[in-house]
Parts: structure tokens; C-alpha cells; sequence
């Protein structure tokens, strides 16, 4: 089996020594870097992404094959910035104000992360202008917000309001999620998409990213 | 008066078959080997770091409606205003499982071991909600009525807006226990569960779920809750 297909073997079995392992063998027998990220990690990373929407695979599992995939963009990342590769997107992830629930935008992190996008995790309790400044400083194309609470979901309509008082709408799109939060909810506050779960969220990121 | 209270049955994990079928995890096929060394991980995890406490507050009924009314911000029509109006006993509880199954969550998602801080969080997810019907079921066990049965309800859910925090945090004080309220009405530790303590007749808990916020409930849970007082529940006197 050649060596980028191990990488990618690797990954959907979730063994993260072994794609480590793999991918600074493949980078020392100069396999390209945008051949070992798009045919091993990435592809490796879709079909478990796949599996997990057929209900193949277990969120354990899929966190697992994150990990492993962590592992090679750990190595691959210096060579991509030297190649010039480009990514695949950016995004800055955060809980908005007040809230101090972490699991499901860690998770939406991961899977954006285990999909080749770069992401940019603000952590918990984030102030409106923290994600509108960030997203700017960064160049990141999307904003996702997080919240578990009645009380803080009206935060996540400050950062649109944000957004489109600093007249960055056009280049920076934002997607909700978390418990309270619904697709109306969304359409409501003006944000652009809405995510139900972890893996929904990297999907509507992904299409927003496709339709520039 | 008040009652703090040691936990110590919710600090026991619970069984590996129960929690794995809990989370959906036998629908289509076993689960592998990986997944399940990952679950005792977890369940060692949680052994070692909770801490579970609780404490309650027996009030009446109009103390209790004076409070759940809180800022006024409740669905019109909820299933705690015909449930509490046939209650025999009425408690304000909280508990927790203490702050460092947080910490330890909280560095496991920062060390990349998300698999691990995800079932870790799981676990202590189910376990508060355990702890919640343990203190039930102490409450019950306290000059229990005829044939009552005792239930949480919990701000957040059912209608009962999550502001109602602030009220009744006010009145039991659940800072003696290590639990804080902050400006959105959140607890810390996370893993912590308040509430009303309902006793009575198991039928005064059944409802029907066809009130507007229904809709949105993503868990249903209540139904769950409702089966269970038909089976027995162990908080039911």
C-alpha cells in the first residue's frame, strides 16, 4: 500500500501515532505536501465524516480519527505555509458572552479542523468585538458562534450587528449553533447559516466558503 | 431549614451498558473495542474527580410560586403551574459534582484528547442528572407521604425560564456547596443540576407535551421521566 494511503488508512482508523508516523516518513521521501494533505488526511478524514452521517461510526471514533489528523497537520503545517498551499478556509469559533459552554463549539472546532479548515478558537464568554476584530486580523471568511443559553443567545445577534456596522458582511459570513438556537432563530438575528450539530456545521461552512 | 447533603452513590460510574445504550451507541452495531477502553478511561476519570454534594430547602407552595413567577419571564401556560398546584411537598435542590471534572475536561480539550474530554463530559453530564435524583429520592425518604413520588424540575426547561435562577439561588444559597451564578444565570461547576423537588401521587408529574415550547425540545426527556414513575422509579416512596 503506498504511503499516502496508509495515511489516509490511518486516519479512518483513528490511530494518530501511526499517521504521525506516516506522514514525516512520506514528507522525508518528498511526497508533495498538497498530495499528503488533500489524499491522506483529508481524504482519509472524508470518509469517516461520511460513515459518522450514515451512522457508521461513533462521535468517539470520529474524534479519534480528529486526533490522528491532528497529528499530521502538526507536521505538515510549516510546509504548507512554505509551499503556499492554499487552505481550504478560515474560521473563528468561540462561545458567545456570558457563556461558558465549551463542548459543542469544541466539537464543531474539531470537526472543522479534521475537515483542513484552519480555525481560530476563541474559547468561552467572548465579547462581539473580539470575534468581529479577530475574524478581521485573521482574513477568516467565517464567524461561529456558540451558545447553550437562552440568555446569551441574543448575543450572537450583536456580532451580526456588528459585522454589518463594520461593513465586513460581504467577507465574513457567520453560523449559529448550540441547544436554544434553531434555523429561524438564525434567519431572525440575519445570520447566514445554522448549524444543528457538529458535523451539520462543517457542511453549511463548507457551502458557505463554496459560494465565496 | 436546609439540608447539604454528601452523594456519595452519584460519584459511582454508571454501567457501561446502560451509558453506551443511553448515548445511542448500539443501533447499528457493537461498540468497538477502542471506543470501550475510552469509556472506562472515562468512568475512571470521573471516579476520581467528582465530588458530588447537594443541598434543599423544603418550601410552600406559595413561597414556591412567588419565585417561579421570578422576573416574569416564563411561557404563559407550563406544566409546573398544574403540577405544583397538586403537590404535597415542595424543595429547592441543587447539587454538584465540583469544579475539578471541569478543569479536567476543560485540559483534556486542550491536550488533544477530544474523544476522552468528550465521553468524560458525557459521563458527568448523566451522573449530575443522577445526583439530581439521588437527592430526590433522599427528600422522599424524609416523613415520605402515602404512595408520593418526587421529581426535579429544573429553570431552563418546561417553560420555566432560566432567569428563575437567580430566585431561587437567592433563597437556598447553593454557594455553600461550591455552586456560583453568574450574570447569564449559568452555574459553575457546569456539572450542577437546581431546581424544585415535586412530591405527591406519581400522577401529578404526567402531562401531555403539546405546549408551545415543546416544538423546540430537541430530547423529549420528559416523556422518559413520566415512563419511569409508571416502572417504579427509585425515588418513589
Amino acid at each position: 500500500m503506498d504511503i499516502v494511503k496508509q495515511i489516509a488508512d490511518g486516519l479512518e482508523r483513528g490511530d494518530h501515532e501511526l499517521v504521525r508516523a506516516r506522514v514525516r516518513e512520506a514528507i522525508e521521501c518528498r511526497v508533495e505536501t498538497a498530495t499528503i494533505l488533500e489524499q491522506g488526511l483529508v481524504a482519509g478524514m472524508n470518509v469517516v465524516g461520511e460513515r459518522f452521517r450514515n451512522h457508521l461510526v461513533f462521535l468517539p471514533e470520529v474524534l479519534l480519527s480528529a486526533r490522528a489528523m491532528s497529528a499530521g497537520m502538526e507536521l505538515l503545517r510549516p510546509l504548507l505555509i512554505r509551499d503556499a498551499v492554499p487552505g481550504r478556509g478560515k474560521v473563528v469559533l468561540g462561545s458567545v458572552r456570558g457563556d461558558l459552554h465549551d463542548i459543542g463549539k469544541n466539537l464543531v472546532g474539531i470537526m472543522l479542523r479534521g475537515a483542513g479548515f484552519d480555525v481560530v478558537d476563541l474559547g468561552h464568554d467572548v465579547p462581539p468585538e473580539r470575534f468581529v476584530e479577530t475574524a478581521e486580523r485573521e482574513q477568516a471568511q467565517i464567524i461561529g458562534l456558540s451558545a447553550l443559553l437562552t440568555t446569551t443567545m441574543s448575543g450572537m445577534g450583536e456580532v451580526v450587528n456588528l459585522v454589518e456596522r463594520r461593513e465586513c458582511r460581504g467577507r465574513i459570513k457567520i453560523i449559529v449553533g448550540g441547544a436554544p438556537v434553531s434555523d429561524a432563530f438564525a434567519r431572525e438575528i440575519g445570520a447566514d447559516a445554522y448549524g444543528f450539530d457538529a458535523a451539520s456545521a462543517v457542511e453549511r461552512v463548507q457551502a458557505l466558503i463554496a459560494a465565496g | 431549614m436546609s439540608h447539604p447533603v454528601e452523594l456519595p452513590g452519584a460519584q459511582q460510574p454508571p454501567q457501561v451498558a446502560a451509558f453506551i445504550a443511553g448515548h445511542g451507541m448500539l443501533r447499528k452495531r457493537p461498540v468497538p473495542p477502542r471506543v470501550l477502553e475510552l469509556i472506562e478511561q472515562s468512568f475512571s476519570r470521573y471516579a476520581e474527580l467528582s465530588n458530588p454534594r447537594g443541598v434543599w430547602q423544603e418550601v410552600t407552595r406559595d413561597e414556591f410560586m412567588d419565585l417561579y413567577r421570578g422576573e416574569g419571564l416564563n411561557e404563559p401556560r407550563t406544566p409546573l403551574d398544574r403540577i405544583v398546584a397538586r403537590a404535597e411537598r415542595l424543595a429547592l435542590f441543587a447539587v454538584t459534582l465540583g469544579q475539578a471534572l471541569d478543569s479536567c475536561i476543560e485540559r483534556l480539550f486542550a491536550s488533544d484528547e477530544p474523544a476522552l474530554a468528550y465521553l468524560l463530559d458525557a459521563v458527568a453530564s448523566e451522573r449530575a442528572d443522577h445526583a439530581a435524583s439521588l437527592l430526590a429520592a433522599r427528600f422522599a425518604g424524609v416523613s415520605p407521604a402515602s404512595s408520593s413520588s418526587v421529581l426535579p424540575y429544573s429553570p431552563g426547561y418546561c417553560g420555566w425560564h432560566i432567569t428563575g435562577q437567580r430566585p431561587l439561588f437567592e433563597r437556598l444559597r447553593p454557594e455553600r456547596i461550591g455552586i456560583g451564578l453568574n450574570a447569564s444565570c449559568l452555574m459553575q461547576p457546569l456539572k450542577s443540576v437546581s431546581g424544585v423537588l415535586v412530591g405527591g401521587p406519581p400522577g401529578i408529574h404526567v402531562f401531555d407535551d403539546d405546549f408551545d415550547f415543546c416544538e423546540a425540545c430537541r430530547t423529549h426527556a420528559c416523556r422518559l421521566r413520566i415512563d419511569g414513575l409508571r416502572g417504579g422509579a427509585p425515588w418513589t416512596s
